[in-house]
């Protein structure tokens, strides 16, 4: 299994610097509908799930399946309209938007399929953002742009504004964004949907190495069959309803 | 679907859905066009109301009248009807007295008082307006003292009826007392009274405001002559409208451009508005395009909208241009009546084909706004989805082609204003340069805010100010909106300013003697020859320094809308002021055959410093030659001085109107005490103090240009809706955005603030904008449109805490209109705006 | 007399339509405009005015002069002119003053403006060219204030604008009557002589006419003034000559209800004598018992005449085109005690004056019945003559 390969010792974090502690995440009996009330069938229904710290975790499903307002929930952008999420084995549902935020900030990543990064900053100021939400000292801030730039190879275009860069750079400064202030959780939401064959392996290592590799839990909803085969678990979600599938085992 | 199945109609609901989900939008397109075009109409209705009135008291009582009698600024004698009648044989001759009195229920406006002697009149056909047949209140006029009709506006709005009393508000309790009304019911204000009551009411015993004839050919060329003899004019009336015309032109012209200012600022959101529409839009026009529409249908289908937009605002528009018109009419008419002659009327009216123009102004001012947006949206390319980012880069390369259109605009702009010497033109030259300014809007707010962004070290500062100028492709309308409201705010209101600032000035040195002292009856003073005795009698009082003399009347050379004015200036005394040492001026007043002009009569006339002029003495045609100009700004029709001896030498009039008493430093209470005890014992004279006098100016002026401040208010008001529209277009942009930042961790309280800082820059950089642009205008409306039209020149002054105002009403509107879209953007489940990828 | 009877009878007939209107030759200017002084003339409140009763007495020359605390006042000429080539003229100049209210001539006026007024004047001027059978009238109205028009008596003067009667001299006679009408093109210029003494009219000039104390007016004429002058009709100057008349009266009074109307005639005849008749006609056809008259003798002696002595009878109508009116033209009156039989005819029959108040009154020419021998000339006046279709007022 190739990590990284681009990446050296020097952009690879060492645990010292992994400032969240590991964190559990926990779904109980939980549904989904939107809107939230009406004659209107649920997305999600009556979900148990529990991820440890450090899982590998894979969600497969069609489209629409409920896999991204599973993932919402997981990442706390998103109450259910049932049950209770438990992040480090605390409820959200008694948790305040700034607190949610908080939570948000300081130990979850996030990548998108369409990344999402902020078309008006420059690649080093993206990557700035977290760092800065988590009050970061400039000079550390700096330090550790420059070892993620390293580390995805995007050196070159720091000072690049997103819309100047290719789907496969832009992936690749969203998961150093996502992963720049060391969150306990990564979670990405089909992060190789935008993207051709070739780059999308090479980003699918990239969060893998930075992500799985140094003990974060990944949580990732994908359609790649590649992926699933190296997950810790896989679930597929139908039609609302969770099946488990071992890592091992085929995909139906 | 092929191309020939794409609906139109289709299109249009598509269109249609896309405001009826965004009431917002439609709220501010239609907003942006009412307000232009109730702009318009309301002070177009002021303007031509008060036209009216001026038509309605022309006519009112005049009957068949072909000629008047009449002396601007002056009064007719008493005996003048009968020696019209006895000595020249015309019967058709009708006297009229007109004044305007406050009422003690309505002490804020004044009403017109008539005397008409209703027998006089009813030989010119006059009187039909005034007596319903039947009715018996002719006999009660005229013997019953104080007696007056009133008119159906005037019972309507006073609530009063026949047998009420009218207390007058200054004048020892006195009061009218109501016989009767004036048949009909249209929208003239006035009171009617007999000749004698008024005359007694309005303490003008012995005046006659004008006589009014129906004269043939011949008697009026017989009249002519004879009147001239004793210096009195006969006018046709025709020409007596034609001279309100000539009087009134520059101010009802100013009066129009800066509605149509208004307008161009309610444009200006219009183009705003639609932009932001279309541009918002681009996907699904794109999108009709792949599925086969074509350009022209696209175009179409834009240009419809707007109809229908433009239909509900010009609507909402002529409404509230009426409402907003029926109060600027007494405005219009009061200050008309301040600064030229007053209407014996007040009137208000609607006229059909000033709305019909005011509708296809706003027809035209919308569709020409959308136009660009139209074409826009035409030209978007058949893809289903176009990156923002195209459209911001695309944006970018037109930064440079806009900024040379605006520099070509401001340079055509330049050449017009320099050699114009029309009105209209040099309005064309300011909006021209305002959308000048408006295009170059855009890109400045970019660059500056890309500047501000690199210069900040502080993240949140440059990622605001980096949106605020990312955004500028969807908000670049409306920041010109903003920013040319902005800039007519502080623009006309610095042009007031330094107006106020230059007419203070010149009260300060032209009102130079303490205490001023008018003979009531100058006739009767220059008949007794006591004028001498009462000189010499003030001359006594201690505390005197000197005596000014002056005599006003109006300017013999048979236009009658100039006044001349003979003086003998106090030596103490600093008038009249102008650009030559006072000792030349004085020097050339002594010289009998040289005058003064006025700024306005001599840009009027077209007259300077050592030409000719022509005056009509008794003794027949005089050449004078012009020693000065001098700055006045007590009329814009022309001022020409001469020295007060030399005047009774040619003129053979020995009143006098105005003596001004100069005092001994602190001493004016102490003579003002002196004069006032000499009027109680004479009784023939009025006293006021020229601080008093200085105060009632400036309250005059500032009366003149309440009219101009409610065009400031509206376009505060477009500023505050312009804000509003482009903070809408930027949260609306942003707000997949705002879902990514708060996924990153943002809490609410940070993505509001964020959200703030944009408003705020957005705001602010338009609002900074403005400034330059503000102070362009004013500059512009002082040295090229006032000199035009008025003729006055004055100075220039800056007053920057009016400029800040300007900049700060932009960012509190910033502030103020991005409260709630930035707040509603936090309502809004992160994860529910990602998923609208 | 007849003028009282004019006014007030026509008053309250309520035929004033308006004194408003200015109506100059055949220019009618807009009907609706002559509305609204109806009360100027109306039956007024009297309360505050003198009456015309006993004790009391006509002196002259100071009875030429106004008497503004009566209600109303006239003084009235008329006359038959003979031009150079034998052209035949009447002329009407009459002066009316009617107060709005009593003055109380003790107390000045309270008000300071020279317009203020009670008094009103109203003044007709009429031609009348026989030989071409046209008449033209002019109505004129003024206020009695800043000179626009007035009356005084030392030296006499009444005038309205640019039409005066005015005394040559310190004397009452003789009298220069003139006025002019630019729209209408009538001019005239009368020297009035003496003539004839004043008549007094009624008893020693207190002229009954109604029911009750009061009811009556101070009255005197001057029936044969030898006039010179010249006049201007038809754009032509005409050197004229011939005999006028003058009526003065003023009273605050009205007709007795059930008078509807009267026919007055002023006759000056060839042998010198002059004849004053009024009828005044009742509803009922009938002659009021005030009707009455004075015959002046050559020399100028008077001898009143009551309803008894004369017979007066309408013999022939002519119905005017203008206003529909059948006006008695031709009447033949009868002195039984005079042996006088006489037949009045129209110089010109449209005489018709359709002013504020609607009269006929013209020159007519005076022939023994059915004869064509002129025995003289005069001026006559009906009143109260309705179209036939014309709902009247009672």
């Amino acid at each position: 299994m190739s990590r990284a390969p681009e990446s050296t010792v020097v952009g690879r974090p060492d645990a010292r610097r992994l400032s969240a502690s590991p964190i559990s995440l926990s779904l109980r009996q939980v549904g989904m509908r939107y809107p939230a009330a009406g004659d209107v069938p649920a997305v999600l229904r009556d979900i148990n799930l529990e991820i440890p710290a450090g899982d590998y975790l894979v969600i497969v499903g069609r489209s629409g399946s409920g896999k991204s307002t599973l993932l919402n929930l997981l990442g706390c952008l998103d109450q259910p309209s049932q049950g209770e999420v438990l992040v480090g084995g605390q409820s959200t549902r008694a948790m305040t938007e700034t607190e949610l935020a908080a939570v948000r900030r300081r130990d979850i990543g996030f990548v998108f399929q369409s990344f999402n990064l902020i078309p008006t900053l420059t690649v080093r100021e993206n990557l700035l953002v977290p760092l800065q939400l988590n009050g970061a000292e400039s000079e550390a801030a700096a330090e550790r742009v420059f070892s993620l730039l390293a580390a995805a190879d995007l050196k070159d275009r720091e000072a690049r504004f997103p819309e100047e860069l290719s789907g496969g750079e832009q992936q690749r400064v969203a998961i150093m964004r996502a992963i720049a202030h060391e969150p306990a959780v990564l979670i990405a939401d089909e992060p190789t949907g935008n993207l051709d064959l070739p780059t999308a392996r090479l980003i699918l290592e990239l969060l893998e190495s930075f992500g799985h590799g140094q003990g974060r839990t990944l949580i990732m909803a994908t359609h790649s069959r590649e992926v699933m085969g190296r997950a810790q678990r896989v679930l597929q979600i139908s039609e609302g309803r969770l099946l488990e599938v071992t890592a091992a085992g085929p995909v139906p | 679907m092929t191309a020939a199945a794409v609906n139109r109609s289709l299109l249009l609901l598509a269109g249609l859905r896309f405001y009826l989900r965004h009431p917002g939008q439609l709220g501010l397109t239609v907003a942006g066009i009412a307000l232009g075009v109730a702009t318009v109409v309301a002070i177009d209705l002021a303007a031509y109301s008060s036209g009216q009135a001026f038509e309605a008291s022309t006519r009112l009582f005049r009957g068949q009248a072909t000629h008047e009698i009449s002396r601007p600024g002056d009064s007719l004698p008493d005996d003048l009807l009968a020696r019209v009648r006895r000595d020249y044989g015309i019967a058709m001759s009708a006297p009229t007295v007109e004044g305007r009195l406050r009422l003690a229920v309505e002490p804020r406006r004044s009403i017109s008082l008539i005397g008409i002697d209703p027998l006089s009149a009813a030989r010119v056909g006059g009187a039909t307006a005034a007596f319903a047949p039947g009715a018996s209140n002719f006999a009660g006029l005229m013997t019953q003292p104080g007696a007056v009709l009133i008119s159906a506006a005037v019972a309507q709005e006073l609530g009063v009826e026949t047998g009420d009393e009218l207390k007058l508000l200054d004048g020892g309790g006195e009061s009218l007392s109501i016989i009767g009304q004036v048949p009909g019911e249209s929208g003239e204000r006035y009171l009617l009274a007999d000749i004698a009551t008024a005359q007694e009411i309005l303490q003008r015993t012995g005046q006659l405001t004008r006589i009014d004839l129906r004269l043939t050919a011949d008697q009026a060329g017989l009249l002519t002559s004879q009147l001239r003899q004793e210096g009195l004019q006969l006018r046709p009336v025709a020409a007596t409208l034609g001279q309100v015309d000539a009087m009134t032109r520059s101010f009802r012209i100013n009066l129009q451009a800066l509605s149509l200012l208004a307008l161009l600022v309610g444009a200006f959101l219009v183009f705003s508005t639609v932009s932001f529409s279309v541009v918002r839009r681009r996907e699904m026009f794109g999108l009709f395009r792949s599925l086969g529409a074509r350009r022209r249908e696209v175009l179409q289908l834009v240009l419809t909208e707007i109809v229908v937009l433009a239909a509900a605002g010009v609507a909402l528009g002529l409404l509230g241009g009426i409402v907003l018109g029926s109060g600027l009419v007494s405005l219009v008419l009061r200050t008309i009546g301040d600064l030229y002659l007053s209407t014996s009327v007040d009137y208000f009216g609607v006229s059909l084909p000033l709305l019909l123009k005011a509708a296809l102004i706003g027809f035209g001012a919308s569709l020409g706004a959308a136009a660009w947006p139209a074409i826009e949206a035409a030209r978007a390319p058949p893809r289903r989805a176009m990156l923002r980012a195209y459209l911001e880069r695309q944006g970018r390369q037109a930064a440079g082609s806009r900024l040379l259109l605006s520099v070509a605009l401001a340079c055509a702009a330049a050449v017009l204003l320099l050699f114009t010497r029309e009105l209209r033109l040099a309005f064309v030259g300011i909006f021209m340069v305002l959308i000048a300014a408006a295009v170059a809007a855009p890109p400045l707010v970019q660059f500056s805010m890309r500047g501000l962004a690199a210069a900040s070290t502080w993240l949140p500062l440059s990622y605001a100010a980096r949106s605020v100028a990312a955004n500028l492709s969807r908000t670049g309308p409306a920041v010109a909106a903003l920013m040319i409201a902005v800039a007519t705010f502080s623009g006309v209101g610095l042009m007031i300013g330094s107006f106020r600032l230059s007419v203070d000035e010149w009260l300060s040195y032209s009102l130079d003697a303490d205490v001023l002292v008018r003979p009531t009856d100058s006739r009767a003073l220059a008949a007794s020859g006591e004028e001498a005795d009462l000189l010499a009698e003030l001359r006594r009082l201690p505390g005197v320094m000197d005596l000014s003399l002056s005599r006003r009347r109006a300017l013999p050379d048979g236009q009658g809308i100039a006044t001349l004015l003979a003086v003998q200036p106090a030596v103490q005394g600093r008038w009249p002021q102008s650009e030559q040492p006072r000792a030349r001026v004085l020097a050339s007043l002594a010289r009998p055959d040289q005058v003064l002009v006025s700024e306005p009569f001599a840009r009027k006339r077209d007259v300077a410093e050592g030409d000719a002029l022509s005056l009509l003495t008794p003794a027949g045609e005089r050449e004078f030659s012009i020693a000065a100009t001098f700055v006045d700004y007590s009329t814009d029709l022309g001022l020409v001085a001469m020295e007060l001896g030399r005047y009774r030498q040619l003129f053979g009039d020995q009143q006098l109107d105005t003596i001004g008493v100069f005092t001994a430093t602190g001493q004016t209470a102490t003579v003002l005490a002196q004069v006032e005890d000499l009027a109680d014992r004479r009784g023939d004279l009025r006293v006021t103090t020229s601080a008093f006098l200085r105060q009632l100016s400036l309250l005059v002026f500032d009366r003149t240009f309440t009219i101009t401040q409610v065009l400031r208010l509206i376009a505060g008001l477009v500023a505050v809706i312009a804000v509003i529209n482009a903070l809408q277009a930027q949260r609306l942009d942003s707000r997949r955005e705002i879902a990514t930042l708060r996924a990153l961790g943002f809490s609410p309280g940070q993505v509001l603030r964020l959200g703030e800082m944009q408003s705020l820059l957005l705001g602010t950089g338009a609002g900074v904008l403005a400034v330059p642009v503000g102070i362009l205008m004013a500059w512009l409306l002082i040295v090229v449109v006032n000199r035009i039209a008025f003729g006055w020149s004055m100075v220039f002054v800056i007053d920057w805490w009016l400029v800040s105002q300007g900049v700060l009403l932009a960012a509190v509107a910033g502030l103020l209109a991005g409260w709630l879209p930035n707040r509603r953007s936090l309502r809004e489940s992160p994860a529910v705006a990602l998923r609208a990828d | 007399m007849r003028r009282v009877l004019l006014i007030f009878s026509l008053a309250l007939t309520g035929l004033l339509v308006g004194v408003l209107a200015l109506r100059e030759g055949s220019d009618t200017q807009s009907v609706q405009v002559r509305a609204s002084v109806r009360s100027l003339l109306g039956p007024g409140d009297e309360a505050g005015f003198r009456r015309a009763e006993a004790p009391g007495e006509i002196r002259l020359p100071r009875d030429h002069g106004p008497h503004p605390d009566y209600r109303s006042e006239w003084w009235y000429f008329t006359g038959n002119l003979s031009g150079e080539s034998g052209r035949e003229f009447g002329f009407q100049l009459t002066f009316f003053r009617f107060a709005l209210a009593p003055t109380a001539p003790a107390s000045p006026s309270a008000r300071s403006s020279s317009w203020a007024s009670d008094q009103i004047y109203m003044a007709h001027f009429a031609l009348t060219d026989a030989s071409r059978d046209e008449h033209r009238v002019v109505e004129r109205l003024a206020r009695g204030s800043a000179g626009l028009a007035g009356a005084r008596l030392e030296p006499f003067e009444v005038w309205l604008d640019d039409w005066v009667a005015q005394s040559t001299g310190v004397e009452f006679l003789p009298l220069q009557l003139s006025a002019r009408d630019a729209a209408s093109g009538m001019e005239l210029v009368l020297e009035l002589s003496p003539g004839k003494e004043p008549v007094r009219q009624g008893q020693d000039g207190l002229s009954q006419k109604g029911a009750g104390s009061g009811n009556a007016s101070w009255y005197y004429s001057y029936t044969r003034l030898p006039a010179a002058g010249s006049l201007q009709v038809g754009g032509e100057q005409h050197a004229v000559s011939g005999f006028a008349w003058l009526d003065r009266e003023w009273s605050t009074s009205s007709l007795d209800a059930g008078v509807q109307g009267w026919d007055w005639f002023s006759l000056q005849l060839d042998d010198g004598r002059d004849l004053m008749i009024y009828s005044l006609r009742q509803v009922d056809g009938q002659s009021a018992p005030q009707s009455a008259g004075s015959l002046v003798a050559r020399n100028g002696n008077s001898r009143l005449l009551s309803l008894n002595d004369f017979e007066l009878q309408p013999v022939q109508s002519w119905r005017s085109p203008a206003t529909g009116v059948s006006w008695p033209l031709v009447w033949r009156l009868r002195l039984p005690q005079e042996a006088m039989e006489l037949e009045v005819r129209p110089t010109v029959s449209d005489q018709e004056q359709d002013l504020s108040v609607r009269y006929w009154e013209g020159s007519v020419d005076v022939f023994a019945p059915g004869g064509q021998e002129r025995l003289g000339r005069g001026y006559m006046e009906l009143t109260g003559y309705q179209p036939p279709s014309a709902n009247s007022l009672p």
